[in-house]
């Protein structure tokens, strides 16, 4: 069960301040002022003004003081998982600058000791890597060990920063909008990084009975599955994600039909986008549910981005709504009927929420609301 | 639940090879020797240290299960830990694209993420189960093993690869601890696919991982456990 949630983005510090942004299709991509990008071949994504590196430290403090201000208090023998590609990049670039840098801050090993620290946690922690798909990895290893009788605690905390080594690298594989991304729109054309953070704290039925806490929803099944095709490109037949959503709904004990919605990876690249609506094609048919992204709105958050759209997919479910795919006009082939530029409502209580990313991973979660 | 040891592999300073092949396992901070590419497929040579080293204990783990050689993709996954990752490669990658008149080099972009020769791997030997790299612990911790059998219990897949991957420290971080050098892995499977084991493993009634019924420390521990019950079982057969 997921028993608290939280976000810190761009768009809003808090999870209603994003659902309303959303719901508005408001964006905060805009021209970026962190670092020049004129060699690049975009110049906008989402980041946090206020962010500021404190010498040595990284930006990752700044965001995981805005992402815990008002989280409250965590058992302190919960297990962390912490998901992030690059955690404290930004220092490792102050270093090869030959400015002061902390160098803990650079390694991955270090960020579930931070974040532990950050709440006075004893029940240690790892971090996953798995790219794009690094937070719902997270979230279906953190189910898996409650699910097993493993861990009865486990509090999983995404995140990753906006910096130029990331800009740099996308723009390098032409992977960037020189505009905000139109996920799933048939123009579109690239992606736009952004930034931000994730929190979920995860229990047992049991503990969190005991805990006095209501959940707000649950995570009925999971799957993770390589394509095996491409370290950088998607499969075109979508075979991995068709596979992780599969072994999800297996999980789950459901059928396709019980999915209300699907709150997608929706990137805004030709391809991502191309191969997801093929693979929900594959799984769910012709029938048009909805399908959503977010990214138009807060930017490609790379390993935080499932985290923080679990967050968002258990708000989706509380209000039975759909948000906008902000920056979607013009449905690409395929994707009509499914995604919508504005707010769409459902019945159900089932939502799929998925990620791919670099190196063929694809992961799947089912949460599912009481 | 249990699962079964069926292969383990390894790259270090001290040797290279299948378990079934080889007398002793070390794995120090000794520097390691070059790695051998002609087996790990054409993308090797495009490939960073860190994912040769991976590739290299992957397919001798697959090797000793008797699973290297494939037709169709099975759905076996990859868990690996590891300390210092792909930072070398993140240095090579900054240089490539700080100079003012530099072009950043997409290829090296592309192995700056910690699961990228997971990728390759499962291109390689054909796997499409779950991957992903985790991080943090000492290098022999049982993290790795546990999240293997997690998903093989959870019913996500019959069969994982887990190990550790230590390429060195990044050059630029010359104040960073020393790791044990190398890429350990075993194969873990819910039912042999070729008939041998070296033992099971499953978590005890503390929660702690059991081999053949008793506790182990750490990974070190299960690979020289598996190493002798081999050479016994070997030597009563022969």
């Amino acid at each position: 069960m997921v028993v608290r949630g939280a976000v810190t983005t761009a768009l809003s510090d808090t999870l209603d301040g994003l659902w309303e942004g959303l719901l508005s299709g408001k964006t905060a991509i805009r021209p970026m002022t962190r670092f020049k990008t004129d060699r690049y071949t975009s110049g906008v994504g989402a980041c946090i003004d206020e962010l500021s590196a404190g010498v040595p430290g990284s930006m990752i403090h700044g965001l995981l003081s805005r992402l815990f201000r008002e989280w409250g208090p965590t058992p302190a023998d919960a297990f962390v998982l912490t998901a992030s590609t690059k955690s404290g990049i930004d220092n490792l670039e102050k270093r090869l600058r030959g400015e002061p840098a902390e160098t803990r801050d650079i390694l991955l090993s270090s960020l579930p000791v931070i974040v532990s620290e950050k709440l006075g946690l004893g029940g240690g922690g790892i971090n996953i890597s798995a790219a794009c798909a690094s937070a719902t990895v997270a979230v279906a290893r953190a189910a898996a060990m409650i699910a097993s009788g493993r861990r009865d605690v486990v509090l999983v905390c995404c995140l990753d920063l906006l910096t130029e080594f990331i800009f740099s690298g996308f723009s390098a594989l032409r992977a960037l909008s020189p505009t905000p991304p139109r996920p799933f729109d048939r123009d579109r054309n690239g992606l736009s990084p952004g930034e931000g953070a994730a929190a979920l704290l995860l229990m047992s039925r049991a503990r969190a009975e005991k805990e006095n806490m209501p959940p707000l929803g649950s995570i009925s099944g999971w799957g993770i599955a390589n394509d095996a095709t491409h370290i950088t490109a998607p499969a075109r037949s979508g075979c991995g994600l068709v596979q992780a959503v599969r072994e999800a709904l297996r999980m789950s004990g459901m059928a396709a039909e019980s999915i209300s919605a699907v709150c997608a990876h929706g990137t805004g690249t030709v391809y991502n986008d191309a191969m997801e609506i093929t693979a929900f094609r594959e799984v769910f048919g012709e029938r048009n549910l909805p399908v959503f992204s977010v990214k138009g709105a807060i930017g490609h958050i790379l390993g935080a981005a499932g985290g923080i759209e679990a967050v968002l997919g258990l708000k989706a479910l509380s209000e039975r709504t759909a948000p906008p795919t902000v920056g979607m006009s013009i449905p690409m082939e395929r994707a009509e009927g499914m995604v919508s530029g504005s707010p769409v409502k459902f019945s159900g209580n089932r939502l799929l929420t998925t990620n791919s990313g670099f190196g063929g991973v694809n992961a799947a979660l089912i949460l599912e609301s009481e | 639940m249990e699962a079964h040891i069926t292969g383990i592999g390894w790259f270090t300073a001290k040797n290279s090879g299948c378990l079934k092949d080889l007398d002793s396992f070390e794995m120090t901070p000794e520097p390691l020797p070059d790695i051998p590419l002609g087996e790990l497929g054409p993308a090797a040579r495009r490939m960073d240290v860190y994912s040769r080293l991976g590739m290299s204990g992957i397919l001798y783990a697959l090797r000793d299960a008797g699973l290297a050689d494939w037709t169709l993709p099975r759905n076996i996954g990859i868990v690996a830990a590891t300390e210092y990752a792909c930072l070398d490669t993140d240095v090579a990658y900054h240089d490539s694209a700080a100079a003012a008149d530099a072009v950043a080099s997409p290829a090296l972009f592309s192995y700056t993420l910690p699961n990228t020769f997971l990728g390759e791997a499962a291109i390689h030997f054909g796997l499409t189960g779950p991957t992903y790299v985790i991080n943090g612990g000492a290098c022999f911790d049982l993290d790795v093993l546990e999240m293997a059998l997690d998903g093989i219990f959870s019913g996500e897949t019959g069969a994982m690869l887990c190990g550790v991957v230590n390429p060195p420290a990044p050059r630029a971080l010359p104040e960073v601890p020393p790791v044990p050098l190398g890429a350990l892995f075993f194969v873990l499977e819910q039912q042999p696919q070729k008939g041998l084991s070296y033992g099971s493993v499953r978590f005890g009634s503390k929660g702690r991982i059991e081999f053949d019924g008793s506790e182990i420390e750490d990974l070190a521990e299960l690979v020289h456990r598996c190493m002798e019950k081999y050479r016994r079982v070997y030597n009563t057969i022969n």
